[in-house]
């Protein structure tokens, strides 16, 4: 004898495909909103031919991962120039010839009229961030100061990812006080009834 | 085309959880509007879906498109980005009348039962109800665009990720509450006049026109920051700024006119009879014994109950209902198991390049593990162990009961710590040869065993994996269990248990129809085969509903009584804990320091003390403490093991986080070291098929933030799981509701500190074992 096909069996799998789905998408895209921002300007001055604007992100500046942005103008026009090859280069104040070098690529970032070099910045302290900038009406070089904190352990960053159950629990809490309150159904978890004690099996010896 | 025009178009952020949210809100739209219409065409028409659809486009388009982007660098823009916040998504999204489809959208359980008793609750209805009103709602609004638009949270918002979430939330629920009680979606019937609205409009103009001015007429740039950023364009800050006073001025003006003008029209023009209708038909229907029925259907309805079946997935269902599915799947595990025997006794003795240093310990447990979260105990079904069962009933055929004193999980029990503590002391997963021995011993105690014995009492009784995995599917979501329970109440032949003529019946003598939960089945299907009536499957049921249950359970009686069962996930809760804290940075220097304080004895002394502490004294004192104090905060009958053993199953689920996330991080970080493991033990064998072993590969993968985050959910799942289950648990035994929070306390404090600890260990520094130094 064949038993029938139940009517929506599929529902299950398809929810927890979908729950799957989206906490994939969750896990692979959490990182790509961090500095979307632009961050804080440190430097728009104009140096030769361009118009140079430099953002640092995050906000406030500390070591770990770090992303300049730095954006380059026609010094008469304002014409963006998202084509210009842009160069960063840190070194600490106090080592300055042990200097890091960074391109940064135009359409690295969500902005694409900026150039962006996102890296780890290893040390808090004072750093001097240079740009150099190769463009269509030649070359420039600006710098700026900024001094990095700590770095923030790293649990500071993954905080909601371990506080959100809190929130559930909260939530939960309330729903359980608004339930009590309310007369509704049984509780459909609620399987405690009398007629699933002993039984058959106990008779049959299973 | 001009590059910053250019620029602007390219530049799409990308927000997946804007998206899936957005995109899982119209599905859930959708489902329940198809069905809403498919009942009453009338009322659910295009234009409600077309309209919420364009409330989601118009969030889409205000957060997910280059609008987000370029809001930092032009207030104009920014400003474009709040009206859409402001007053465009929101009342497209009432005028969808959004209520009945989404709720008739989730699923059955969560809209009766869980979202249900909120909507019906009395003062839920009267918060929003009062919320909504006009004298609350306007004062709002106009708070948060005030308040927002003030040079000094304007800039904050700017200059910080996390406050311009927090505008952006703030804006979009001042919209909502807003532009409820001029929309009124259906079916909402406010008590308060037509009239009301006419004030209500205009002072929002109001304000805005003024709003508007002000930045407009400025005669300096009032944000700093635009002062900072460069100009784009040519268009200087103040232009931009009196830009953006523009768009809030004219577009803002007329969304709030329009509505004017159609209501205005509507009571001058419309019947009186029609407009006291629409006024007097509101709130009384929230507070009678009608209205609430009337408010709950169609929406709050119970679909009817279906489960999903894996037999009847075609080509698995297919292939698992065949006879000699479980053979399929044992004989490559058998084959891999001879490979990691011959490999681990006879290969080079390095855990990264042996097969017996990588297969069992990473990918056999990694798979195990997942198996086990997306299906049930399917390492057990595929358990090449007890594939020589029937050769040794054949030539040993005793075919002997167990004896009735070691019919407990306690032997069981035993051998889980034994093989916890040996993990650590001797380092097994560094070692080919003892792993190899290990499978070997596995194989030899399996056939003696179920040789001596009736088949299936190792895995009952005997095997510590067996019990990993019985303990671990009770929050797996599929078990073997049958279809249509009147079917069998007219079964007398009982073949399930008993047998057929070709096929055994349940070895661990679990009886279907009084089976219950995944303890104990091997997921052998046995009882599917030998079923006459087709009447057991493979059926997805909620995970972790069987630990707050008591029932009589077919071959093991009630959990609430198994003392030994209890102490057996107590033991793989803590060992979970255990057997990941013995590899992180700080426990490891932990126990160096007190090997040294100790005069330097053997390394297993420190290793025997650190798996004591943790396999025994700490679940005994914490278990026991907890159900101490449960038993006097709950007035709980019964003594303090008896409540201990009936509690201890809500651990289940927090130990199941752990190790999988424990497991998963290990098989996700080091999956590709089968490749060289695989292609040395070839090339040792004079075989060059498989090329140069790709040294590489045998180091770990670096741990990205997704694999950390990806731990830390499995702990949060598990944490969650744990709570509830233990809430279930103390509602049941508590003999009155009032003491039931009370005598959970003490166990949700243990389940926080569980979690605690998991948490921890995610964030130290781990040993990658099984892999070669210069990875992760």
């Amino acid at each position: 004898m064949s038993q029938p096909r139940a009517k929506c069996g599929w529902r299950v799998p398809c929810r927890w495909a979908a729950l799957a789905l989206w906490i994939g998408l969750i896990l692979a895209g959490a990182n790509t909103r961090a500095f979307a921002d632009g961050g804080t300007v440190r430097l728009s001055q104009t140096q030769g031919p361009y118009r140079i604007t430099a953002l640092t992100s995050p906000n406030p500046f500390r070591s770990g991962p770090v992303e300049i942005n730095v954006l380059v103008q026609d010094a008469t026009s304002g014409d963006a120039l998202p084509d210009a090859n842009v160069r960063l280069s840190l070194a600490l104040r106090d080592e300055p010839d042990e200097a890091r070098l960074f391109v940064a690529h135009s359409g690295a970032t969500t902005n694409k009229l900026f150039h962006s070099a996102t890296f780890q910045l290893p040390r808090a302290g004072e750093w001097t961030v240079s740009i150099d900038v190769e463009g269509p009406a030649g070359t420039a070089r600006t710098s700026f100061d900024v001094t990095a904190g700590e770095r923030l352990p790293r649990w500071v960053s993954f905080w909601p990812w371990f506080s959100w159950p809190f929130l559930v629990v909260a939530l939960f809490a309330v729903h359980q006080t608004l339930a009590r309150a309310t007369p509704s159904a049984a509780h459909p978890l609620s399987t405690n009834n009398s007629s699933q004690r002993g039984g058959d099996g106990d008779n049959l010896g299973y | 085309m001009n590059p910053a025009f250019d620029a602007f178009l390219r530049s799409w952020p990308s927000n997946p959880a804007l998206i899936v949210t957005l995109l899982g809100s119209a599905a859930v739209y959708l489902r329940g509007w198809v069905e809403l219409r498919r009942r009453a065409p009338a009322r659910w028409t295009g234009a409600h879906l077309l309209a919420f659809v364009s409330g989601l486009a118009a969030i889409f388009l205000a957060l997910g498109s280059p609008i987000e982007p370029f809001a930092s660098l032009l207030l104009s823009l920014h400003m474009v980005q709040h009206l859409l916040l402001l007053m465009v998504a929101p009342a497209l999204i009432w005028l969808g009348a959004p209520f009945f489809p989404l709720l008739r959208g989730v699923p059955a359980t969560i809209r009766t039962h869980w979202i249900g008793p909120v909507l019906r609750a009395r003062v839920v209805r009267r918060f929003f109800g009062g919320l909504t009103h006009p004298f609350v709602a306007l004062p709002v609004f106009i708070a948060a665009i005030w308040i927002w638009h003030a040079p000094g949270p304007y800039v904050w918002a700017l200059r910080s990720d996390a406050s311009h979430y927090l505008e952006h939330a703030c804006f979009l629920a001042a919209g909502l509450l807003f532009w409820y009680p001029v929309v009124r979606p259906y079916p909402s019937r406010p008590s308060w006049s037509l009239w009301l609205l006419m004030p209500y409009l205009i002072l929002a103009d109001v304000q805005n026109t003024l709003l508007s001015a002000l930045l407009t007429f400025a005669n300096r740039p009032l944000y700093a920051y635009y002062t900072e950023v460069p100009p784009l364009a040519g268009v200087s800050p103040l232009a931009d700024q009196a830009a953006a006073g523009v768009i809030m001025w004219v577009p803002g003006s007329v969304v709030f006119l329009v509505p004017l003008f159609a209501i205005g029209v509507r009571l001058l023009f419309s019947s009186p009879a029609r407009v006291v209708t629409a006024r007097t038909a509101a709130a009384p229907r929230t507070r009678t014994p009608h209205a609430q029925t009337t408010f709950q259907l169609p929406v709050l309805q119970s679909a009817p109950a279906g489960g999903f079946d894996l037999l009847h997935v075609p080509l698995i269902g297919r292939f698992l209902k065949w006879r000699h599915a479980r053979v399929a799947l044992q004989l490559p595990l058998a084959v891999l198991a001879g490979a990691v025997i011959v490999d681990g006794l006879h290969g080079r003795q390095l855990a990264p390049l042996n097969l017996a240093g990588v297969l069992p310990w990473i990918h056999w447990r990694g798979l195990l593990i997942l198996a086990l979260l997306v299906a049930g105990n399917f390492s057990c079904m595929a358990c090449p162990f007890t594939l020589p069962r029937r050769l040794a009933g054949r030539w040993l055929g005793f075919g002997r009961v167990w004896p009735h004193w070691l019919r407990t999980k306690w032997l069981s029990l035993v051998f889980v710590a034994l093989f916890l503590w040996g993990y650590e002391t001797f380092a097994l997963w560094d070692s080919p040869r003892w792993t190899a021995w290990i499978v070997v011993s596995y194989f030899v105690a399996a056939f003696a065993v179920d040789g001596f014995f009736r088949a299936g009492t190792f895995c009952k009784y005997v095997c510590p994996i067996g019990q990993f995995n019985f303990v671990q599917s009770l929050v797996s979501p599929l078990q073997v269990k049958v279809r249509a329970p009147d079917r069998c109440a007219s079964c007398h032949t009982h073949e399930c248990i008993r047998g057929s003529s070709v096929v055994p019946g349940c070895p661990t003598r679990l009886f279907q129809p009084h089976k219950s939960s995944n303890m104990d089945c091997t997921f052998c299907l046995d009882c599917v085969h030998s079923c006459p009536h087709d009447n057991v499957g493979l059926i997805a049921g909620l995970p972790g509903a069987e630990l707050w249950r008591n029932p009589f359970r077919s071959g093991i009686g009630r959990f609430g009584t198994r003392t030994d069962l209890a102490a057996l996930v107590v033991v793989l809760t803590f060992g979970a804990l255990t057997n990941a804290a013995g590899m992180v940075g700080p426990v490891v220097d932990e126990l160096d320091q007190l090997r040294t304080w100790l005069g330097d004895p053997p390394a297993w002394v420190t290793t025997t003390l650190f798996t004591l502490l943790g396999l025994v004294v700490l679940p005994a004192t914490t278990v026991g403490l907890a159900a101490a104090l449960s038993r006097r905060c709950g007035q709980f009958a019964g003594s303090v093991v008896d409540l201990a053993t009936r509690f201890a199953y809500a651990l289940v689920p927090i130990g199941f986080g752990v190790w999988l996330s424990h497991y998963s991080f290990h098989f996700l970080t080091s999956w590709e070291t089968a490749l060289p493991a695989t292609q040395r033990a070839l090339q040792d064998l004079g075989y060059t098929f498989g090329g140069e072993p790709r040294y590489q590969c045998a180091c770990c993968r670096p741990v990205g933030d997704w694999l950390v985050r990806l731990e830390l959910l499995f702990a949060d799942a598990g944490f969650l799981l744990s709570l509830y289950a233990g809430y279930r648990i103390a509602q049941r035994e508590a003999a009155r509701p009032s003491r039931a929070l009370a005598g959970f306390a003490p166990w949700a404090l243990l389940i926080l500190m569980l979690f605690a600890a998991a948490v921890w260990i995610v964030f130290q520094p781990m040993q990658m074992r099984g892999t070669l130094p210069g990875g992760g």
